[in-house]
């Protein structure tokens, strides 16, 4: 992977350089306008900002602009919950899909991949109706009017969640599928309920994967104008993205404040973006080519002896299994076979000689630590 | 950018002006079902992937 990037042909070092400087046009004159006074603004293009004499008042003053806090933590306040609720949701039904069959689940798994193409225009009208009838009417502190329906964090949160359902189903489940059947297997054989499972090995084995969906959700919810917009009546609810455009359309001319606004929205995507990064790109990565690579090392048995009670059971036994190789031990009961996989395991204790895993000697190491697990087939 | 001025509605922003802007639920109805038809193809391809991928 590393080998072939380093390998790419200069041209398309030029493509991606500029196109990633093409990106980042809007986000570098947003960043200079901010930061520009308000007739510098007006009278002369961003590209002349050079040699200019540049204010900091912008920024104060923008996040101070009319209900702009509010709606800062109103921002926070519909995007952590609804991230959160997509990622529960949506991990549990991929569990369901990759792993438990039940009647109808292709069925239900190709109605998933279907509504990915589904624009959520189509559901604004209907989503709204059926909110208006079922708003509860409850005055809730700090969370605004209504308990439930159309201007409610509630009702905000089920409709985000809905909308990124689709997708983060049918990538999570793409994920778990890829997963090796003899993990779930053997944690069957040991007694693990599906609810075990689920927590204590597919979740922590799919970190990447749902980092990666973390932050495509958060960056979605966050951004969202649309859904706020229209479900969001009352003002006192406005997110960043709805307040922002609502400056627009009341200050008219204060581009300078706009600007400042906008590049302190922009900034909390970013925290989240750079702070979850390096589980994301592996994210992609791993969603992308299907697979899982086991954990594999050497193993090494440097003159190992081991004596039950004045019984030889190996002696000096000198043996290397090299990363990946797969190795047989055959021999009549009683040679040694079961007591050497005991001694690597842990279960046994060396006499003499050293045992290695990869290059971690392990033979003075409890077997809990060891990395290694045994199953005894009878 | 142009708000839909000038000829240059998409589908998007003339279903959300009917519906939000003049009020008119039906139209907007109509102009998000519209939508619908038109994606409904590309549902068709991604099942038929999907189904090609899970088959290998």
């Amino acid at each position: 992977m590393a080998a072939s990037a380093r390998a790419a042909p200069a041209p398309l070092h030029v493509v991606v350089i500029g196109i990633a400087v093409l990106w980042s046009v809007p986000t570098v004159v947003l960043l200079i306008s901010s930061f520009r006074p308000p007739e510098a603004i007006t009278s002369t293009g961003w590209w002349q900002a050079a040699g200019e004499a540049l204010t900091l008042s912008n920024l104060p003053r923008g996040a101070r602009a009319a209900g702009m806090g509010r709606a800062f933590a109103n921002s926070l306040l519909i995007t952590v919950p609804a991230t959160l609720l997509v990622l529960l949701v949506a991990a549990a039904a991929a569990y369901a899909f990759a792993w438990m069959p039940f009647p109808g689940r292709n069925a239900l798994l190709l109605l998933v991949v279907a509504l990915l193409v589904v624009p959520l225009q189509m559901t604004l009208i209907p989503v709204l109706r059926i909110y208006g009838h079922i708003t509860i009417d409850v005055e809730m502190p700090m969370l605004g009017r209504n308990l439930w329906g159309v201007s409610s964090y509630t009702g905000i949160w089920a409709a985000h969640t809905a909308y990124g359902l689709p997708f983060a189903v049918f990538l999570l489940r793409n994920f778990f599928a890829a997963l090796p059947r003899d993990l779930i297997e053997a944690a069957q054989l040991d007694g693990a309920s599906d609810w075990t499972i689920f927590w204590r090995v597919i979740i922590p084995l799919s970190v990447p994967a749902l980092a990666a969906l973390a932050i495509f959700q958060f960056l979605w919810t966050w951004n969202d104008l649309l859904v706020a917009l229209v479900l969001l009546g009352d003002p006192q609810l406005a997110p960043m993205t709805l307040q922002i455009t609502n400056l627009v359309s009341s200050f008219g001319a204060s581009c300078e404040l706009l600007t400042a606004a906008a590049f302190i929205s922009m900034a909390v995507p970013l925290v989240v973006f750079f702070a979850f990064q390096r589980f994301s790109v592996q994210g992609i990565l791993v969603g992308a080519t299907k697979g899982w690579e086991p954990a594999m090392a050497r193993v090494l048995f440097d003159h190992v002896i081991k004596c039950f009670d004045g019984v030889l059971a190996v002696n000096d036994l000198e043996i290397e299994v090299i990363d990946g190789e797969f190795l047989v031990l055959v021999g009549p009961s009683g040679c040694g076979k079961s007591t050497t996989l005991r001694m690597l395991a842990g279960l046994d204790d060396v006499n003499e000689g050293a045992i290695y895993i990869a290059d971690r000697r392990v033979d003075d190491v409890a077997a809990k630590d060891r990395d290694i697990a045994m199953v005894i087939q009878t | 950018m142009t708000g839909g001025r000038f000829d240059t509605d998409v589908v998007a922003t003339l279903f959300f002006k009917q519906a939000f802007v003049n009020q008119d639920f039906g139209v907007g109805s109509a102009l998000a079902f519209i939508l619908l038809l038109a994606v409904v193809p590309l549902m068709a391809v991604s099942i038929r992937c999907f189904q090609a991928e899970e088959a290998a």
